[in-house]
């Protein structure tokens, strides 16, 4: 080994990579310390494979309302044999890419699986390598939900779902974060008639109530059965081999050939954490704002830390710890971090949802317009969603955008763009949208908040 | 003739490539316009379509870079043995057309993972975490280091150069005034303006100054960078947002500064060797002590009270409760009491007329790190001394942690403050708004004295009063004093209670 090192990045997923890059550019030697791919968990088995699938998805969805534009087609045939082998296609591409970029940093790349036995030094496959600084970015694991059955043959977790190559004619799946909702369309649109089950009051326990509501409706007009509020009592194999999930207090069962059921968990065990007295809260590991750990010089980000379990924000994450393993002093701010789901259309959020607001206290205008009256929602045909905005009413400062939208994850990102840069209501108000555009959705949305979208029908 | 299909080259500066797949079977037959490989540079991934029909002989593995122009692999007819890598009709844009043919000849499948070529040179600093951590230190800025490490890198060594070299005095042609040449004119507007003259570039005959160039430079002066939320926030609540300092992106002001000044701290505090800032609490006592003298009129009565009782009082209470009752305690008390008989020290003025209180609300000021702050004793008149200890304790105890509530230190009626720990005999305290007076408490100090002829030590501490003159006069703040150390010297009088009074 080449010596003392600046960073030790352990893991190369969506944080490590980002993280080992930035100290590369900032001048340090650094060390990437991956097991298995890189890229990580995002490139191989989550965030692009099922994109992937629900671009493959949403073509699908849109061939059978060709009609509408007048293009008669025949029925669909969908080979998953080729749709996998593109899809692997591009993971490798992609891998292959990073692997390239992370050797012109000039970075270590060393394989196995890293393990930290000092603060200051991690051992990989029985070699020490000595490091100023160490970041975690050992990400998440798939881990079984605690339910009866779930070892049984055909339930899978996300990343089986993701990776199998059938369209199952009944599925199931317990829960309904975006992953779960985006694999509920996926196999709708394909062909299988899915039961979706949420245990608590609300599909995407995490977004505004009027979104979620939007989206339960839109995957129920698409033929998707939900089952909101309601616990699965246990999975058990039927007479006739099917699978068939009890739901609890009398509410019947559902019967499907497979039943999707997963969730993530921090990937913090045997990384030597818990020896150097690494402090961790069920499994999560404990940082700041700098994303310090309990320990000088240890820093994690991404999945292995406590929070919401996205790409981006790890890789937001890779980069500031970076910066401050490399000496200078950055902190998170995760008042502009988006939600996106691939569904069609689109849903996405950033800030705070109109419940949260209230929750906190705040004086708030709300202003949102359906996509129903937006001219390029209409021309598509995708009229099912609504841009709204949460401001402030003191100042007008915009608090939250929550949309569900052709094109939703990019207006978001535009709208994040005006939050990090502190623009009000006013602003969004001044902007002139390309037309027809969804664009125009929130400008009517901000403009709403003072009652004065030109595009609302007057009452 | 066989046909080659080479490494395309896809941009200006690519010189080499990788297969990343192949998308037929090698020996396998081939049509024209199918997908044949996918190949990859440093930024881009290329699908090429198979140049024409006949049977795949691949020659390049996958991961394996290979130069521009270089053959992956060869589309052989019927008959056609493969030949070697330089043989062959070369096909793709090895012949090198622009980029622009070679992307329109390939369909694309196009990834992006990288912008800007790794060639560039680093725009930003390289250097050692050490380094930069001293640099912060120090104040140096990083940029302006010369680095003489590995490739330039920073080294701690630099940065402590650099800020030696900061540190030394500069040479005398450096400091010496600039004379500035101008026009009476552009003085005038400089002054008007406000602009400092000596900064202004002289276009004049000359160098000389003209009033053009004092309102050019006027003009051309930072405007505040501000984000729109913060405008907003500003013009909402009446700031002036050139008084507030920016400390986001290019110190931009954020909505995180123009709150901080609405929660009343000026500016963020700085931390630098030899400054305190002028914030928070320091200027919440400024404000209020400018204030008190700004707006009374306020007069100073000092005494001396022989205390040899209460010395041996509080001892006996020590001992008795075991309990760590203090002389700030029995003042307090007996202020209190001495306040029940002259009820115009424990008033306001309210501008037309003077309100005496119906409570005895006796404010205790503690000293803190960061100043003082003074926590109030409800209705001390009516507690016991065992009760005002506790709740000075407990008051004091969340004062040293920031821990005081607003209701915790307002409402005060007089205020006792007790330098005697600190060796002071008789001050001037400064009274608290609205409140009309203050009781100063001086140390303890042992005395002789003649008792029937008798010379004996005796403790006598210094009182000093502070009275608004405006509501009390010399003669009524006296009596109060003389009550006080009447109680004081007689501490039987405290626990007594009806008037005390002063002895007819």
């Amino acid at each position: 080994m080449a010596g003392l090192q600046d960073l030790v990045v352990v893991g190369g997923g969506s944080g490590g990579y980002a993280a080992a890059m930035r100290a590369a550019q900032l001048g340090g030697k650094v060390t990437l310390v991956e097991e298995a791919h890189y890229g990580g968990n995002c490139m191989h088995r989550a965030c692009i494979p099922s994109k992937f699938l629900m671009a493959a998805a949403r073509l699908m969805g849109s061939i059978h309302r060709a009609e509408r534009f007048g293009i008669r087609v025949g029925e669909p045939e969908l080979d998953l044999d080729v749709l996998h082998e593109r899809k692997d296609l591009l993971i490798e591409s992609l891998a292959m890419g990073t692997e390239e970029m992370l050797s012109d940093y000039g970075i270590t790349l060393v394989e196995g699986r890293g393990r930290l036995v000092s603060p200051g030094t991690v051992e990989v496959a029985g070699m020490q390598i000595d490091a100023r600084s160490v970041v975690l970015a050992t990400g998440s694991v798939a881990a079984q939900l605690p339910v009866e059955g779930v070892e049984l043959p055909g339930v899978m977790g996300t990343e089986e779902a993701i990776e199998y190559r059938q369209i199952p004619p009944r599925v199931a799946i317990l829960g309904s974060r975006p992953w779960d909702l985006e694999l509920a369309q996926y196999f709708c649109l394909m062909g299988s008639r899915v039961t979706l089950i949420e245990a608590g009051p609300q599909l995407l326990p995490e977004a505004d109530h009027e979104i979620s509501q939007r989206v339960g409706k839109m995957l129920y007009d698409a033929g998707v059965a939900i089952q909101r509020g309601v616990a699965v009592a246990a999975i058990r194999r039927g007479a006739d081999g099917a699978l068939v999930v009890h739901l609890a207090d009398g509410h019947g069962e559902v019967v499907a050939d497979r039943v999707v059921a997963a969730r993530r968990l921090p990937n913090s065990a045997g990384l030597g954490l818990r020896e150097l007295g690494v402090r961790m809260e069920n499994g999560a590991v404990l940082v700041d704002e700098h994303l310090r750990t309990s320990v000088p010089h240890i820093y994690a980000i991404g999945d292995v830390t406590a929070g919401p379990m996205w790409s981006h924000k790890a890789n937001a994450e890779g980069i500031v710890a970076a910066e401050n393993g490399m000496g200078l002093e950055t902190r998170m701010d995760y008042g502009v971090l988006p939600r996106c789901l691939y569904t069609w259309p689109q849903v996405a959020w950033v800030g705070l949802t109109e419940e949260q607001a209230e929750a906190q206290g705040l004086e708030i205008d709300i202003g949102k317009i359906p996509a129903a009256i937006n001219p390029y929602a209409m021309i598509l045909g995708e009229t099912a969603g609504t841009v709204k905005v949460v401001a402030c009413k003191r100042y007008g400062k915009i608090l939250g955008a929550h949309v569900m939208a052709p094109g939703a994850v990019d207006l978001i990102n535009t709208i994040a763009v005006a939050m990090l840069s502190e623009a009000t209501v006013s602003e969004l108000m001044h902007l002139i949208p390309a037309h027809p555009s969804l664009g125009e959705a929130v400008v009517d949305a901000a403009m709403d908040v003072d009652k004065r979208s030109l595009h609302l029908p007057r009452w | 003739m066989a046909l080659a299909v080479t490494m395309p080259k896809l941009g200006l500066t690519m010189t080499d490539g990788k297969v990343v797949k192949w998308l037929a079977q090698d020996g396998g037959r081939v049509e024209k316009g199918q997908p044949l490989v996918v190949v990859m540079t440093k930024k881009i991934t290329y699908e090429i379509a198979c140049p024409a029909s006949g049977v795949l002989h691949v020659v390049a593995r996958p991961k394996k870079a290979l130069p521009v122009g270089e053959a992956l692999g060869f589309i052989l007819q019927p008959g056609e043995s493969s030949p070697s890598p330089s043989e062959g009709e070369g096909w793709g844009e090895g012949a090198s057309p622009s980029p622009s043919q070679g992307e329109a000849a390939l369909s694309g499948v196009e990834v992006g993972w990288g912008e800007g070529s790794p060639q560039e040179p680093p725009r930003e600093v390289r250097s050692s975490p050490a380094a930069r951590r001293l640099a912060r230190e120090l104040g140096v800025e990083i940029g302006r280091v010369r680095g003489t490490g590995a490739d330039g890198r920073i080294t701690e060594k630099d940065v402590q150069r650099s800020f030696d070299a900061l540190q030394s005095p500069p040479s005398s042609t450096e400091t010496a005034p600039r004379e500035v040449r101008s026009s009476p004119a552009a003085r005038r507007l400089a002054r008007e303006l406000g602009v400092e003259i000596a900064r202004v570039t002289g276009t004049g005959s000359g160098g000389r100054i003209t009033e053009k160039d004092v309102q050019g430079f006027y003009d051309r002066r930072a405007p505040v960078a501000a984000t729109p939320l913060a405008r907003r926030m500003a013009e909402e609540e009446g700031l002036d947002l050139t008084e507030i300092q920016g400390t986001g992106p290019g110190g931009r002001i954020t909505e995180d500064d123009v709150l901080r000044v609405l929660e009343g701290g000026a500016g963020p505090p700085v931390a630098r060797p030899g400054v305190v800032p002028f914030a928070g609490m320091r200027q919440a006592i400024a404000e209020g002590m400018l204030e008190s003298l700004h707006s009374m009129a306020q007069l100073t009565l000092t005494t001396q009270a022989d205390v040899t009782g209460l010395v041996e009082l509080r001892d006996l209470l020590r001992q008795r409760w075991d309990a760590r009752i203090s002389y700030t305690d029995l003042i307090v008390k007996a202020a209190a009491v001495a306040l029940r008989e002259h009820p115009i020290l424990n008033s306001m003025l309210t501008g037309e007329e003077i309100v005496l209180h119906d409570e005895v609300n006796v404010g205790v000021a503690v000293a803190l790190d960061e100043g003082l702050i003074v926590p109030v004793v409800r209705d001390a008149d009516r507690k016991t001394i065992l009760e005002i200890h506790a709740e000075l304790e407990e008051l004091a105890r969340q004062a040293r942690k920031g821990a005081l509530s607003v209701d915790q230190v307002t409402g005060g009626t007089f205020t006792v403050t007790n330098l005697g720990m600190y060796g002071v005999d008789a001050f001037t305290p400064i009274i608290n708004p609205p409140q009309v007076a203050i009781l100063g408490v001086g140390r303890i100090a042992e005395g002789l004295a003649l008792q029937g002829g008798q010379v004996v030590s005796r403790s006598n501490m210094a009182l000093s009063l502070t009275i608004d003159h405006r509501v009390v006069d010399g003669a009524p703040g006296a009596a109060f004093l003389q009550t006080l150390a009447q109680l004081l010297e007689h501490p039987a009088l405290i626990f007594a209670g009806g008037p005390v009074g002063t002895p007819d």
